[in-house]
């Protein structure tokens, strides 16, 4: 085949996923005139953007080859840290660092585990998401703290020109994760173990410190996301995060990354979270029984997935 | 190329047909612009019903919203059905949403039903303290709120249909206490740890078995308000312990997961079972001599008692800003009054009333 066809194809898959974003956003227009409003698209914007700081952290895990199921314990337990702080001492900045070193504690532990073993990750997180919700409940004795403290809660709830600082927050995540994905050498190196773990190890790239950074990375943005719903919530919530890895997972599957590792990317993630908040937000403006909306996930993550692959045999038998 | 099309317009076809799920947006009044007050803009959106839907039944032409928990629950199901039959009676058009128990996911439903400019809004919260910046954003909005179940921490909300969660958990406890002749072992499942509602019902409870000194508790655990769950609790205290005399769950579906377990051990006669809420599976047990007794809280009238108060609220009456639910024991003995304890809804049934 020749080579505009095969070119052409993977133009196609990398602008694939935003075509899909683009119908939506057009259908959702013409079905319902509350959708493209200003105050919508913030509102839209603040509730994804929690997920997306998370899921793209999750992205590079998953572009390691790796999984990180335990963020939904690290948001809650990082997040009911930096509430008790706050709520017994007034301290915002040592509440802050506190809880992200708990997610710094989280994502080492994971890695060291995850590199020096032959333990899937799946497990090893598994087994974290568990630990860290049981030690949420245990030291918040299963009850939410509620906070009063207003300068902490410019974080979530403030906004910018109108523009709620959350979203300024993710995109800040996002170009930086951009940058070091795409432009540096740590970045290629994800790829490349995710890509083929031994031809990494061969070419003379520490294999187990760039998982343990992944990791590391993972944990900590888990734990800022936690920081970031504390003070939205003005409270601790104990139950918090619960299924946040599946929309994580969800919203880097439908960004294009390969669960098999070495495939992804941090826009394309950007993409899929942004499509997941933006289905929530439309079945609830058309009203649409929650009951439903789960569906309606899943059947844009499929789409998403199928047409990946159609696209992705193309490349292959044209090549 | 065509191929990608042919995807991309199936695409397309199945979020058409994802959106034609839903019943058509009832109205579609101006985009929301928050130039004029709450009151004004609540004006506007009703002259403009009342013009375009023709086709609805004469009402009040009321949008209320009403989120719950969570709908996979036999007792939220109840609830909205009787929030549904208030509003039908008074021609309001409810429209109802699901949580998943995720705090974070009802306040982002609240701030959608924000952005649709409903008239009232009826939250059964999660979370009672995370879910205050939700009702606070109700609040900025000017949309009246009442709130079900426990009352949110903060913000202000209109009129709060509550019960007293520990009173109901200290009178369940007294009256296994009493059923047992002052004297037994009781094992307790509870609802979701980390829940205020739970913790309140279950210190209650256990307050209640520490007055008698002859009663022992054997064994607390939560196993949220799920009956699979509370059948794998059961089991396990089945097997822990030779002699239990009584089982408090504090919802009946988990005393119905209990009964299960209980059954399969074949341990149904030594043990009381009581639950709580009333729900029709429940009722089935207690007919089948399963199921002891069931502190019903009915959710249905609930639900109506609910849509009524924001009704009126909406209408500008002067309502209290609490009403206390009633509770009403049903054993094998008052059965067949059962369905109108649960369900009705008469006018002289609304005990509310009474509390103006």
């Amino acid at each position: 085949m020749n080579v505009d066809k095969r070119k052409f194809w993977l133009v196609a898959r990398k602008y694939a996923t935003l075509a899909i974003l683009i119908l939506f956003v057009i259908a959702m227009s013409l079905l319902t005139d509350r959708f493209l409003t200003f105050k919508n698209l913030t509102n839209v914007g603040r509730q994804l953007s929690f997920n997306a700081i998370i899921s793209v952290a999750m992205t590079m895990v998953i572009i390691s080859g790796g999984i990180d199921l335990s963020v939904g314990g690290t948001v809650a337990l990082a997040g009911c840290i930096c509430a008790k702080i706050i709520a017994g001492s007034g301290q915002i900045l040592p509440a802050i660092l506190a809880a992200l070193a708990i997610g710094i504690g989280v994502g080492i532990f994971n890695g060291i585990l995850i590199s020096r073993t032959n333990i899937a990750p799946f497990i090893i997180t598994l087994s974290s998401l568990s630990v860290t919700k049981g030690m949420t409940l245990v030291f918040t004795n299963a009850s939410p703290i509620p906070l009063s403290n207003e300068a902490f809660k410019t974080l979530g709830q403030s906004s910018f020109y109108s523009v709620p600082t959350p979203i300024f927050i993710m995109l800040a995540v996002f170009l930086a994760a951009a940058y070091v994905m795409k432009r540096t050498k740590f970045g290629r190196y994800v790829y490349a173990i995710g890509g083929n773990e031994r031809s990494a190890a061969l070419a003379g790239i520490s294999v187990k410190g760039v998982k343990l950074a992944v990791y590391v990375i993972s944990g900590l943005l888990a734990a800022f996301t936690g920081v970031l719903y504390t003070s939205r919530l003005s409270s601790g919530v104990p139950g918090l995060g619960d299924g946040f890895e599946m929309d994580a997972i969800t919203a880097a599957v439908i960004g294009g990354a390969s669960l098999a590792g070495g495939q992804g990317g941090i826009w394309g993630t950007m993409i899929g979270a942004v499509i997941i908040g933006i289905l929530n937000n439309a079945l609830n403006l058309l009203n649409v029984n929650t009951n439903y909306q789960s569906i309606a996930t899943g059947v844009v993550v499929l789409i998403a997935v199928l047409f990946d692959w159609f696209i992705q045999t193309r490349v292959r038998s044209d090549s | 190329m065509k191929k990608l099309l042919a995807v991309l317009a199936a695409a397309t076809l199945l979020g058409g047909t994802l959106a034609g799920c839903s019943k058509a947006p009832g109205k579609e009044p101006e985009p929301a612009e928050n130039s004029g007050t709450p009151a004004e803009t609540q004006e506007e959106t009703q002259g403009e019903e009342s013009q375009e839907e023709t086709e609805k039944p004469a009402g009040s032409g009321y949008t209320v919203a009403f989120t719950v928990p969570t709908m996979n629950n036999p007792f939220f199901v109840d609830q909205i059905a009787g929030a549904q039959k208030a509003a039908d009676e008074r021609g309001i058009e409810l429209l109802t949403t699901g949580a998943d128990n995720a705090v974070n996911q009802q306040i982002e439903q609240i701030e959608d039903y924000i952005t649709q400019n409903v008239d009232g809004m009826i939250v059964h919260a999660v979370d009672t303290t995370g879910i205050v910046t939700g009702i606070e954003a109700l609040n900025e909005a000017g949309i009246p709120v009442v709130t079900t179940a426990e009352k949110p921490t903060g913000g202000k909300v209109t009129c709060a249909v509550t019960w007293d969660n520990y009173q109901d958990g200290y009178s369940a406890g007294k009256y296994i206490a009493e059923a047992l002749g002052g004297k037994g072992k009781v094992c307790e499942l509870s609802g979701v740890a980390g829940q205020q509602s739970s913790r309140e019902k279950s210190q209650g409870f256990q307050d209640a078995i520490a007055e008698y000194p002859d009663m022992e508790l054997l064994a607390s655990q939560p196993a949220e308000f799920d009956r699979a769950k509370a059948m794998d609790a059961m089991e396990n205290f089945l097997q822990s312990f030779d002699v239990i005399d009584a089982v408090y769950a504090s919802n009946d579906e988990m005393a119905l997961g209990a009964i299960q377990a209980i059954k399969a051990e074949g341990r149904m006669e030594e043990i009381f079972v009581m639950g709580n809420d009333g729900t029709a599976d429940a009722i089935k047990a207690i007919e089948a001599g399963e199921m002891a007794v069931s502190n019903a809280t009915p959710p249905f009238l609930q639900g109506y008692c609910a849509v009524d108060m924001i009704y009126r609220a909406l209408k500008g009456e002067d309502i209290p800003d609490t009403i206390i639910e009633q509770s009403t024991i049903i054993t094998k003995e008052n059965l067949d009054e059962a369905d109108h304890i649960l369900f009705g809804v008469d006018e002289e049934d609304w005990y509310w009333v009474k509390q103006f």
